[in-house]
């Protein structure tokens, strides 16, 4: 559940790693895009290194479009996706690819569900007609649905209930979120997991797994007039249908600030997040460039500001970095985590970050600017390197409202970056809701 | 007579519309289970068949290449991106060789080798990694002490530059060695946060007793604490060097650059005298479980049994063995038994674990206190009936996924230029790539059967678990 999160951070990063210079006139993936009647979305990115293709189906609807009291419902759904159609039956899906040598996979986020092959070239075919099968014909048996329910039962036991880092993470977004849908487990919690029903998973694939709703991204060995065929061929005749209501996601621009702090049996180390809600790309296309700018400046890598001033200087924190996940469908996530040397109490930490935050914004200047765009910049390359990657991060663009043209642009939209835009980000970011949150040891334990 | 005969006309002709029925009545059967066959029942193998896609003979030649100074690598040339990968290895500078009083040092050298060097201090060597997208990385298992380079063409003297620097001029600066200490020592707090980790350390030590592999991998709090630039200089003096380097080169990279580069980067190493050895792990596989009893939400528990050595003549037959069992994906055996049929946990599975002193099967999985017995029974029961063989059907597909998977490993350069150097520390022959699926379709279901015989044996599965074992319900 949480693999999006990682896959798009990941996209993040590896986009926040890159070198304008050598990039300035080249597309980044030299992708094609087209829509089928149905209203479903392609888009193919050639990759000839080896005779190998990455599927992916991007459903743009997630934990965030479930009902009241039935979380979990997306996820379920997720599991149920391999249990099998009227044509491919019970679980045989996993054994058809298993018998042809596939990878396969899928992953709920709060904003999409998506699925994955990765296949030797001659079984992309075959992918494609299971994938399209199961995106209009998937029958939900009770057998199945129960023992599914079952899994992800025991799965939320063991990625979030085993490690009280993940029960923190609940925690500390429900603090954050608070009525916002996003304040909410993907997982659902194991109340809902264990009252939800069929019918919930099937209201819910009625309504969002529709062509429409729908990005399939090919990447890899394929040219883009087979893609296109293909792609007719196997989605071209499933016919679109109306799509249910999605979240309406509230506002949360009034400002507010919080600090939480959680004390957990087995916690031996303190650490520190603070997170501000800020525009997402959707949002706000240009400011969602600054912030990305500002997340690098302040703490992407080890010649960051942040990490400068609070690791090698003042020796406060052995380790801090900065995120911004621009990729959501509501708001943008905007994130400081550090771990603090030993020693500090949390109030300590808590200030010592603070001072370095506002002192690092102050010391932005144009060359600082300059010099942090550029190393957003170098490297893009890589992104060529591996199909999967490519799928990846393109995937998740283009669900979270990305167009071809603005990926393809990336580097464009950073270059663009201004010190009147950022010192705006910057300005934005400390008027933000944002809430601190410290996970420290038990009483009486050093944290050292 | 008449009668016979038109009795027997009559008999004749009845005969004849029985058997004109019977065909048609077969016709119409045959024709709508041949309608039915391609309809209703779904033929994946015809559908790959009929793909416009065909499979490719796809190859990745690999060549071995030397230095001026003899040092030799495995070379992989690709123009498909201007991107080089290199992968290398010192064998035995792993945590299981880290010397006595000194655990924890390899991996202390790893953190710190990217910390700067005499030529590039820490800031400038930061810097140009970031400025240039130069990244330079290393890494410890058991037995070898691994690094990897990945750059640009356009940037390949620099990087080249930069990692022979760090090879062998290494600032190892007071601030950064106390850093970095802190934060292994952090590493060994947090080791105790999660129980997957906890049950790590535990399985280890269950299982290897006094073997170095029982170690901890991240080192001893008293020997971190007392490690300093003395015993890194000394540590690198004896490990890093020639006569235990392993290179792999892939991607842009012209054959005559990459023997440059070779003598450029590594050839100011050491040669290396005698390296210490360890002795072989001997491990008793009786069937025991090690618990470590705790409250928390799941049960984690951890299986192992013996295995078997990358070039034993058991291994194809056993890794299909194994796949069958509880390989990858969720079409095993116990992955069919304990998840998709009953619902008992999120993932099960097991694998082949090759090291040098010690081979394993091993697996594991979560679940509740009160599903765990139950769950573990199954495991074994799995277990236990794979000594009664495997079907033709499940040796096949065993044998499909291996091969039909065979060109996903090719998917990025790094894991292209890993595999070079895995080839050479396993010795698999430099036309391992184009003989591989050889290798696996030269096995038969006698091979597989007469293997599982052998190593899935009753009550010779090891076990170590974290959390509540005793649940009443479980019982």
């Amino acid at each position: 559940m949480n693999k999006l999160w990682k896959s798009l951070s990941l996209g993040a990063g590896l986009l926040a790693y890159a070198s304008f210079a050598s990039f300035a006139e080249a597309r980044l993936f030299d992708m094609d895009e087209f829509y089928l009647d149905n209203g479903l979305r392609v888009i193919v990115i050639p990759n000839n290194k080896a005779p190998v293709v990455q599927q992916m189906v991007w459903y743009k609807a997630g934990s965030a479009d479930e009902q009241p009291g039935k979380g979990g419902s997306a996820h379920l759904l997720e599991h149920l996706m391999f249990r099998g159609t009227d044509t491919v039956k019970d679980n045989s899906f996993n054994k058809i690819i298993e018998d042809n040598g596939g990878e396969f996979n899928a992953f709920t986020s709060h904003d999409f569900t998506a699925y994955y092959e990765f296949v030797d070239i001659s079984r992309l075919e075959l992918v494609m007609f299971l994938e399209a099968d199961r995106m209009r014909n998937l029958k939900i048996t009770p057998d199945a649905f129960e023992k599914e329910r079952d899994i992800v039962y025991q799965e939320r036991k063991q990625v979030v209930e085993n490690r009280p880092t993940a029960y923190f993470g609940e925690s500390f977004s429900r603090d954050l979120w608070q009525e916002h849908p996003y304040a909410r487990p993907v997982t659902g919690t194991e109340e809902e997991i264990q009252s939800l029903t069929i019918d919930d998973a099937q209201a819910f694939y009625d309504n969002f797994y529709q062509p429409e709703n729908a990005v399939l991204v090919l990447s890899g060995d394929i040219s883009y007039s087979t893609a296109r065929n293909l792609a007719e061929k196997y989605y071209g005749s499933i016919e679109n249908r109306k799509i249910g209501e999605k979240a309406d996601f509230p506002k949360m621009d009034k400002f507010f600030e919080t600090t939480t702090e959680m004390k957990l049996p087995h916690i031996n180390t303190m650490r520190y997040v603070r997170s501000f809600i800020v525009p997402s790309f959707e949002q706000n296309k240009n400011k969602a460039f600054a912030f990305a700018v500002l997340a690098k400046y302040l703490g992407g890598g080890e010649t960051s500001k942040l990490y400068e001033k609070l690791v090698l200087d003042s020796e406060d924190a052995l380790t801090v970095s900065v995120s911004y996940d621009m990729f959501s469908r509501s708001y943008g996530l905007f994130t400081i985590s550090a771990l603090p040397a030993a020693g500090a109490s949390s109030e300590e930490f808590c200030q010592e970050v603070d001072e370095a935050l506002s002192d690092a914004l102050t010391e932005l200047t144009p060359e600082e600017l300059q010099k942090t765009k550029k190393r957003m910049l170098a490297g893009l390359i890589y992104l060529k390197d591996d199909p999967r990657d490519a799928a990846n991060i393109v995937g998740g663009l283009a669900a979270a409202g990305m167009s071809v043209e603005d990926i393809e642009n990336y580097d464009r939209g950073i270059m663009n970056v201004t010190m009147q835009d950022i010192r705006a980000a910057a300005d934005a970011l400390l008027h933000s809701p944002n809430v601190r949150g410290v996970l420290a040891p038990e009483k009486g334990k050093n944290h050292g | 007579m008449v009668k016979r005969i038109y009795h027997k006309k009559k008999s004749a002709s009845g005969k004849v519309k029985v058997v004109v029925w019977c065909a048609v009545i077969f016709g119409i059967v045959w024709f709508s289970y041949k309608i039915f066959d391609d309809i209703g029942v779904f033929h994946p193998e015809k559908l790959v068949e009929n793909s416009i896609l065909k499979a490719e003979g796809f190859s990745v030649p690999v060549e071995e290449i030397s230095s001026r100074e003899g040092i030799t690598a495995y070379y992989f040339e690709d123009h498909t991106n201007p991107i080089i990968s290199v992968s290398f290895l010192f064998k035995h500078a792993g945590t299981a060789y880290d010397p006595q009083g000194e655990s924890g040092i390899s991996n202390m050298l790893a953190a710190l080798l990217t910390e700067g060097t005499e030529k590039y201090d820490r800031k400038k060597f930061k810097e140009l990694s970031e400025d240039n997208a130069i990244t330079i990385s290393f890494s410890t298992d058991k037995d070898d002490f691994r690094g990897s380079l990945l750059t640009l063409k356009e940037d390949q003297r620099l990087a080249f530059d930069m990692l022979r620097s760090v090879l062998v001029e290494p600032s190892f600066n007071r601030s950064d060695i106390k850093r970095v200490k802190e934060q292994m020592l952090q590493v060994l707090k947090r080791q105790q946060e999660y129980p997957e980790s906890r049950l790590a350390l535990v399985w280890a030590e269950d299982l290897y007793q006094g073997h170095p592999y029982a170690r901890n991998p991240a080192g001893k709090k008293s020997d971190i604490e007392a490690l300093n630039r003395d015993k890194l200089q000394a540590f690198m003096q004896k490990k890093i060097v020639k006569n235990n380097l392993i290179v792999g080169i892939a991607g842009d990279i012209s054959r005559q650059d990459a023997e440059k580069m070779l003598d450029k980067v590594f050839g100011g190493l050491p040669e290396g005298g005698k390296q210490a050895e360890i002795a072989s792990a001997r491990v008793f596989f009786d069937g025991h479980e090690k618990n470590v009893p705790d409250s928390i939400p799941q049960v984690v528990a951890l299986f192992s049994a013996q295995g078997v050595s990358r070039n034993h003549p058991d291994f194809y037959p056993l890794y299909i063995a194994n796949q069958i069992f509880g390989g990858s994906g969720l079409n095993s055996r116990v992955s069919k038994a304990a998840r998709e049929d009953k619902g008992l946990t999120y993932g099960v599975g097991s694998y082949l674990v090759i090291n040098d002193k010690s081979d394993l099967i091993k697996g594991g999985f979560s679940t509740t206190p009160d599903k765990y017995r139950e769950l573990k029974k199954l495991v074994e029961k799995e277990w236990e009936n794979m000594a009664q063989g495997v079907s033709e059907a499940e040796f096949e597909q065993a044998k499909n996924y291996m091969t039909a998977s065979y060109n996903l490993r090719f998917a990025s350069l790094a894991d292209i230029s890993a595999i070079l150097t895995a080839m050479q520390r396993e010795n698999l022959g430099r036309d391992f790539l184009q003989k591989r699926n050889e290798y696996v379709s030269a096995v038969t279901l006698d091979d597989v059967n007469e293997v599982s015989a052998r190593y899935f044996v009753q009550d010779k599965l090891n076990w170590a678990s974290i959390g509540d074992v005793c649940d009443k319900k479980g019982e």
